[in-house]
């Protein structure tokens, strides 16, 4: 029942969002300012002239350009108030003002995200095989006529600055699928009705192709609501960007640490030839270094980073925590029912890490270095802010009360003190950084209570856009979004 | 009946707000927008046996779809939705008047037929003729009181840190702190049981 399905338009749909740019390891993203409506039409026209890359082409570019716009974006060009409106109003409020929801400080925002005004209005997001190629293909797009007519013009276009580059990691001189505190990344994304994955299928329940692009079938059979034009909305999606800054030293210094409390709670029922340490950080991550995933491999790495696991066998968290942070993000079937309260919160992510790999024997660390998150979902509320919300700042559903994700929930200073001036996230006093990593009865495992979690991931910065079809960018640029 | 579960009665009312130019409304909107700045949370938390209460002002009911017809209601209504321990209305309106009285007086004097609070009895019929009928009543936890709860979470509390403190150490250190850990807990429930709100 519900509406017809219809295969993706993938010619139509901007390119990373079905299909991720894997195979493009440089990226640097661009952030403009729109001071005048002719102006930001003539800027996405000159975008549109210089080939903004679809989710399709037939062949492979060295490098690619794509086209993101805020709700603030979405203004500055004058479009009809009916069609603004008809935007969902999380985005309408942008990340910023949803910063409390979503548990982050604002003070600690960089640019160009920190001045905490409207001003990031296009986001230009460029990836290339590399680095020469990617710093070549910007430049070519800044200085092309019309691009440089804009932004030297007091009514144009306004670059704001800082550009953030991200690039995948270099590790021991080999470059990397890891993120920066050592785990393989961007394993767990859905299988798409009707879409190829990055790496073929996995076997999962398929996802419907509405959950991630705007004017198609959804979970519930429904095509889920839209802005007003249709022309404009189809084929679109909404993306959330946020950098994430890693404290990787104290990441290492806590694990290190808890590791040694841990060998002492275990003792002997410490699999044999674990590493402690090794042990610990993949409780907490819910898989491997390597990518396996605990809840096939609980005791060691196997080398296999597969997607096809569901937590049904494990309801107790013996072999992946029920706190774990991947457990969280996608909790499976761990809900029951096979699955189906989760299938409304999926996301697609493309995260990419920006900043220097800290070596292992690293004792300080300069620079700034994290994830530029990115997640593409057809509601920004129901997908990503849920999940942020109740399943990474909060744990009740998984029976962790209101301890929060141990990688990358946000706590309070200490875990039990609110900063001056600043709601509570919630008022429970003890909610420190804390997870239960279950004992296992068969083994004689006891469990362990991992305490005084600090805060390993902060926001700096960020904000939620849409992401036009090609379709939808065109009429942007025509000026005639008529509603 | 549906709006008892276990130990719980569920309460939905709709109480009208007394229509002067809303003067009434607004005024009430303003008391109970300011109720979150008790120190427990809400004078609500003075009331031992309620687990939860939410008021709403529901002002109007416009119809959203095509055409926009405005359906203007007869006056605002003030929604009153509770979950306490009890049987019966008259527990809750009890316990209110015995707790919080001005705080009663200063919320429903706003509202149309209010009685007053000279006769509890007359208050308890005004709640009841204001009362709605639900079903489906879902409360998470039927069987505990408030108290139990408030108990359960010191327990929870005092256990956490038991087992951080101790979770490392000796057999004989574990038994001797987990009895420690244990009389207090009694104490704490004996001598000085929690507020609610305060945990």
């Amino acid at each position: 029942m519900g509406v017809a399905r219809r295969d993706a338009d993938l010619a139509d749909i901007q390119g990373n969002i079905l299909r991720g740019y894997r195979s493009f390891p440089f990226a640097r993203f661009l952030f403009f300012k729109i001071k005048s409506p002719p102006a930001g039409r003539a800027f996405i026209d000159e975008l549109l002239t210089a080939k903004v890359t679809p989710a399709q082409w037939r062949s492979k570019p060295l490098a690619t350009t794509n086209v993101a716009l805020t709700f603030c974006g979405l203004a500055a060009l004058q479009l009809d108030a009916q069609c603004l409106a008809s935007f969902p109003p999380e985005f309408q409020q942008g990340m910023k003002r949803r910063a409390r929801l979503l548990g982050d400080k604002l003070d600690e925002w960089h640019d160009p995200w920190k001045d905490h005004s409207d001003n990031v209005h296009v986001l230009v997001s460029c990836y290339a095989q590399d680095f020469e190629k990617l710093s070549e293909h910007c430049r070519d797009l800044l200085e092309k006529d019309g691009v440089k007519k804009l932004l030297d013009d007091p009514k144009g276009i306004e670059q704001l600055k800082p550009d953030q580059d991200a690039a995948m990691l270099v590790v021991n001189g080999k470059a990397s699928r890891v993120e920066h505190f050592g785990f393989q990344d961007g394993l767990s994304n859905p299988d798409i009705d009707r879409v190829r994955g990055d790496g073929g299928g996995t076997g999962n329940p398929v996802a419907e192709l509405g959950e991630f692009i705007l004017g198609h079938r959804a979970e519930g059979g429904e095509v889920p609501p839209m802005p007003a034009p249709k022309a404009l909305a189809w084929n679109g999606s909404f993306l959330v960007l946020r950098k994430l800054e890693q404290d990787v030293l104290g990441f290492r210094r806590f694990v290190r640490e808890q590791a040694i409390l841990l060998k002492q709670v275990l003792g002997s029922a410490l699999p044999a030839d674990t590493n402690a340490e090794e042990f610990l950080a993949a409780k907490m991550m819910g898989r491997w270094r390597d990518g396996s995933p605990l809840d096939l491999y609980p005791i060691k790495p196997a080398g296999d980073p597969t997607n096809k696991f569901s937590y049904a066998d494990d309801p107790k968290g013996v072999g992946c925590p029920l706190g774990a942070h991947t457990r969280r993000a996608n909790p499976r079937a761990s809900l029951g029912f096979g699955g189906q309260l989760v299938r409304r919160r999926r996301l697609i992510r493309r995260g990419i890490p920006y900043g220097e790999y800290l070596p292992d024997n690293a004792v300080t660390a300069d620079g700034s270095r994290g994830i530029i998150f990115q997640v593409f979902n057809t509601s920004i509320e129901r997908q990503f802010e849920f999940v942020q919300r109740q399943w990474i700042n909060y744990g009740d559903v998984f029976g962790q009360g209101d301890d929060t994700d141990p990688i990358t929930g946000t706590r309070y200073r200490d875990g039990r003190t609110v900063v001056a001036g600043e709601e509570p996230l919630n008022r429970s006093k003890d909610s420190a950084g804390r997870m239960v990593i279950p004992g296992d009865e068969r083994t004689g495992r006891p469990p362990f209570l991992c305490c005084d979690i600090p805060n390993f991931v902060t926001t700096k910065g960020g904000d939620y856009f849409f992401v036009p079809s090609l379709t939808g960018l065109r009429l942007l640029a025509s000026g005639k979004v008529y509603v | 009946m549906a709006n008892v579960n276990g130990k719980k009665f569920g309460l939905t009312c709709l109480f009208p707000i007394i229509r002067k130019d809303r003067t009434d409304s607004l005024a009430l909107r303003a008391y109970l927008r300011k109720m979150d700045g008790d120190p427990y949370g809400s004078p609500l938390s003075k009331v031992p046996l309620i687990h939860m209460a939410r008021f709403a002002i529901i002002d109007d009911l416009p119809y959203q779809g095509v055409p926009n017809n405005r359906d203007d209601l007869l006056s605002d209504y003030m929604l009153f939705v509770c979950d306490f321990d009890g049987v019966n209305v008259d527990t809750l309106v009890a316990a209110m008047i015995e707790n919080i009285k001005p705080e009663v007086e200063k919320i429903w004097k706003h509202c149309v037929a209010y009685p007053g609070l000279a006769s509890k009895d007359a208050l308890t019929a005004y709640f009841e003729r204001c009362q709605l009928e639900t079903n489906l009543f879902l409360a998470d936890r039927p069987d505990d009181a408030v108290t139990d709860i408030l108990h359960a979470l010191v327990c929870k509390r005092e256990f956490t840190q038991f087992v951080k403190d101790y979770q490392a150490r000796p057999v004989s250190d574990q038994k001797a702190g987990f009895e420690a850990m244990w009389e207090r807990v009694q104490r704490v429930q004996r001598e000085q049981p929690p507020h609610p709100g305060s945990l």
